[in-house]
Order: structure tokens, then sequence, then C-alpha cells
């Protein structure tokens, strides 16, 4: 097994919206995302979701989570996006200052043309308010293979300078 | 001696290659490489690795260990530390899994070490696994952030455990040198500690 780095965003001056990795090679058997983010909501945690072949429909996922030392599990049985967003990447209130995420995202099998399978370690701390990990596991049905991964906030707010996304093939 | 032909030859379609490839697969460079490891000989309070910042070609290190502690009561915490800064500049984060039972997590802040899971004592059959990953760390813009992915198990006891956890160093500073020692104990003989690099 070997791993490859296929692509890294490093997401300049005034932000983006969304960090979108297109033109996915199709000579892989697994594809992982390393994400070192931050997003500008004004919240502890930031929105953070993500979508493959712009699909809006046909994802369900579940998670276990940590906020401080509460744990919980959602889940989102017929949803339109993977949504890791209370453990996936912090927000921009005073006590996130500086603060990122450290996040995999492992998308297994993804020319195949089976239901995608993904999961999601993540975490981020915060020394003065709460911390927050987790780890989901979901799918999106489709046969198609993936060729694109969109990593998307979806209240407008943006993904800070400095936010480091990378997308390695393993094969 | 230098080579003035060449007998013989894979090549059989007749194309001319100024690739040294030819007629191999296509090389692709690994962006995941083991860069160093430390394998104790011997009894050993703590473990550094320094120089990590020569390691400029990786945006990412990933921390390994398998390790066991001469406690002899119980599983005992791994810490690790940055730069040599043993002030309280730290916290952590876990969420885990003890022996079947309900799954828990606990959190402390302003700490002197990012307080990793345990590694299993001398008495356990098991060896502490942790693989620990380090994002951005050679960045200056950020503080540096791990996230542990973990077990151990403590068959002496009846029970084992599985976690995740993260932790947090609060220093914009780059890393350049990484120190992991325990609670209470030291490692023994046989424990292993291996840097890898991802691009």
């Amino acid at each position: 097994m070997s791993m490859e780095l296929i692509e890294t965003i490093e997401v300049g001056a005034g932000g983006v919206t969304s960090i979108e990795f297109t033109s996915i090679p199709q000579d892989g058997t697994d594809l992982v995302i390393l994400l070192s983010g931050k997003s500008s909501r004004a919240q502890v945690s930031g929105d953070f979701y993500f979508r493959m072949n712009g699909a809006t429909s046909g994802y369900s996922w579940i998670d276990l989570m940590a906020y401080t030392t509460t744990v919980y599990s959602q889940t989102g049985a017929t949803a339109t996006e993977i949504d890791p967003s209370l453990y996936g990447i912090p927000g921009s209130v005073s006590a996130t200052t500086n603060i990122w995420s450290n996040t995999s995202i492992y998308f297994s099998n993804y020319t195949s043309s089976t239901n995608k399978a993904v999961s999601v370690d993540a975490s981020y701390a915060q020394n003065a308010l709460s911390r927050s990990l987790g780890f989901l596991a979901g799918s999106l049905t489709t046969t198609s293979p993936i060729t694109s991964i969109e990593l998307f906030n979806r209240s407008g707010e943006t993904y800070v300078q400095y936010s480091t996304a990378s997308l390695f093939k393993i094969y | 001696m230098a080579i003035k032909s060449l007998q013989h030859s894979s090549i059989r379609d007749n194309v001319f290659y100024r690739s040294m490839l030819a007629g191999n697969a296509g090389f692709a460079p690994s962006s995941f490489d083991f860069l160093e490891s430390q394998v104790l000989t011997t009894t050993a309070s703590s473990v550094t690795f320094t120089g990590l910042g020569s390691y400029t070609d990786y945006e990412h290190l990933q921390l390994r260990l398998v390790a066991k502690t001469n406690n002899t009561s119980s599983g005992t915490t791994v810490k690790i530390t940055f730069n040599g800064d043993t002030g309280n500049n730290y916290s952590r984060h876990e969420l885990y899994a003890y022996s079947g039972g309900t799954v828990s997590s606990f959190a402390t802040t302003s700490i002197p070490a990012i307080y990793s899971a345990s590694v299993d004592s001398n008495g356990d059959p098991g060896w502490g696994l942790q693989i620990i990953d380090i994002l951005d760390f050679g960045s200056s813009n950020k503080n540096t952030t791990t996230r542990t992915q973990a077990i151990q198990r403590l068959g002496s006891y009846g029970s084992e455990t599985v976690t995740l956890g993260s932790g947090a160093w609060y220093n914009t500073s780059a890393v350049t040198s990484l120190t992991i020692t325990t609670w209470t104990a030291s490692f023994i003989a046989g424990s292993r500690f291996s840097i890898y690099g991802v691009k």
C-alpha cells in the first residue's frame, strides 16, 4: 500500500466558502483528506459539511462525539450531506483563537460501482471553554466513482486563511 | 569501464524511450514516509525526537508508539511536550470505552503536557498502541493540535480500552522537537517510537 499526495489547498487571505477537489484520479483504491482548518462562524464549532460528486441527496451517517465531558450520538438517515460539523472544525469566537481542527476523512473503494463509504476522525481543542471530538461513519448511495469532493460551510461563513486540506490517494 | 553496448533488452515494441522507466511501472513517490525510530534497549523515563524542523518536505507528522511501562499496578498515561515547553500550555480531550462498559469522555485544560491515552504496564499481556497525527507541525500561524487513536489491553485485569483523543499546544511556534514521557513510570526495553512524515 502506498499513499500519494494529489493536492494540497491552503486558504489565502479573505477565506473561501468551500474547498473543492475536482478531477480526482481514478487509479487508486481509497482517498484520504487531512484537514487543519477553521471557520469564520462566530460560534464554538464551525460549519463543516462535505459532499461527493455534487450530490445533494442519498447520504446517511451516524457519529459518536464528545463535547467536553458529554457523549452524544447523532444520525442523518436521509441527509443532503455528511455532517461532522460539531467536531470537524472550530469556529471563530474568542475562545477559539488560533485553534485548528485535526481531521481525517477516509473514502473507501472510491472507484467502485457500489455505494460509497466514508469515515471521519476529527477533533479540535480549546483551552478555556470546551473541546469537541468525534468519529463518523457515512455513505452515499451512488454507483458512480467519486470524481469530486467539496468541503463547505452551509451558513455563508468561510474557511479562514491558513486552513489547509490535503487529498491523498491510497493504492 | 564504460558500458558501450546492451546485448539484451526487455523492450519489445521497438519504440524509442527517453525515460529509464521504459518497460516498468510509473514511479510515484510516496507521500507517507518513515523518518526515524527509537527502540529502547533499556528502561527510559523519556524519549525525545529532535531536529524535526529539518523535515521541511513534509506538511504533517505522525508519531506511532508501541510501548509498555515498568508500572506494576495499572496502565500509565503517556505525556507529550513540544520544543521543551513544560509550562501549563496544553490541553487534552478523550472519548473512550473501557472494558465493554459505557462510553465516556473527559477533558483537562492548562496542563504541562498533552496527556495522551494510557499504555500497558509491565504485568499486562498487551502493549499499548498509539497513532498520533500532528497536522501542520511546521506552521508558525497555528497552535499545534494532535489527534490520537489508541488501544490498550490490560488482560491481566480483565479490561481493555480504546480511545480517540485530541490535544493542543497553545503556541504558534513550529514544532522542532517532541518529548514523550509517562505520568509516573518509565518505558521498558522493547518500547518503540517512530516518526512518519506526510506530505
